[in-house]
């Protein structure tokens, strides 16, 4: 009896440790995962942060947004690639960054272009900025 | 003011520079690369930040940059989560900016290709608190109608209130090494 309860209990202690380094090697996502929390339009999200940008924070930062709008540009290296959707305000717009594994299905995207990104929202600077995008079928 | 004010205000400021400067002196970038490094002997540990949003008036020598925290990448999840929520508290402070000026702007000749060492002083706001900081080993390129901007400093985390736990305190350096490196275009 004594020797069956060892054994579970040995049992769970490797379960966890398992799980414990599961845990702390696990990757960091660089495409956002999960279920969308929020659509809108680039005017939409912009407009959020201009009127109040501590409140749009309190609701979209570190949440996964799905936005569509026009490109203005799109620059590409070996780091990955960033798109900039333009809004109805000429200063500011969405600032999407995605990874390099993104980086083909990007390939073909060029100014002027209307696109679905979807990624996590990590404040305003210039412009709201997405972080871990990926492009969505249109 | 609060620190969220402040950097709005700051930020704030970048645009009306962005607005108003005469055209041909601004230069800027929404997709500058910041990236830190902390070296131990136990680990090592590298995130990178693709957005930095960067003004540069070269009439002035006037650098803004701004950063958002949870934008920083790291390799490992948990890494990238005891970052914001642990140490720098992104929700609370989700930006960090630099506010500040070339202090050799006479020596970078603007219309003549080529890299010149720069330095620059300003203000590191981040976490809440700001503290002057210099970057000595700086660079600018001018490359066509472009500036190449790479600038390396140090920041101390317990400078900026950032408290790290006890049972990970050999695994995070005392001083953790900045780099900037960044492509201008003009306005």
């Amino acid at each position: 009896m004594k020797k069956r309860l060892l054994l579970w209990i040995s049992l769970l202690v490797l379960a966890l440790l398992g799980y414990g380094i599961y845990l702390y090697t696990l990757k960091a996502p660089v495409v956002a995962e999960g279920k969308t929390d929020f659509r809108m339009s680039t005017d939409e999200l912009v407009t959020l942060y201009e009127q109040n940008e501590d409140s749009a924070n309190r609701k979209l930062l570190n949440q996964i947004i799905e936005v569509r709008g026009a490109v203005t540009t799109v620059g590409q290296d070996s780091t990955g690639t960033s798109i900039q959707l333009s809004s109805s305000n000429p200063m500011s717009g969405v600032n999407c960054r995605f990874d390099a594994s993104i980086n083909e299905k990007l390939r073909r995207v060029k100014t002027g272009d209307t696109i679905n990104v979807k990624g996590k929202c990590t404040g305003f600077l210039i412009d709201v900025n997405l972080t871990n995008c990926d492009i969505l079928g249109n | 003011m609060n620190g969220v004010t402040k950097t709005f205000a700051i930020i704030l400021s970048g645009l009306l520079a962005l607005a108003f400067a005469p055209q041909g002196d601004i230069y800027f970038t929404r997709d500058g690369h910041v990236s830190f490094y902390s070296k131990t002997d136990l680990e090592d540990i590298k995130a990178d930040n693709n957005q930095a949003a960067v003004i540069f008036n070269k009439a002035t020598g006037a650098v803004d940059v701004g950063i958002l925290i949870n934008a920083f990448q790291f390799k490992l999840a948990k890494m990238q989560e005891h970052f914001n929520e642990t140490y720098m508290e992104s929700t609370k402070y989700p930006k960090a900016t630099f506010k500040g000026t070339l202090s050799n702007l006479a020596e970078i000749k603007f219309a003549t290709p080529g890299v010149y060492p720069a330095k620059a002083s300003g203000t590191l706001t981040m976490h809440g608190v700001s503290k002057p900081v210099t970057i000595t080993e700086g660079t600018i390129e001018v490359k066509g109608n472009q500036l190449l901007m790479k600038g390396v400093f140090n920041v101390n985390p317990a400078d900026y209130n950032i408290a790290i736990p006890a049972a990970v305190k050999d695994k995070i350096a005392k001083s953790i090494r900045i780099q900037v490196d960044c492509t201008l275009n003009p306005k």
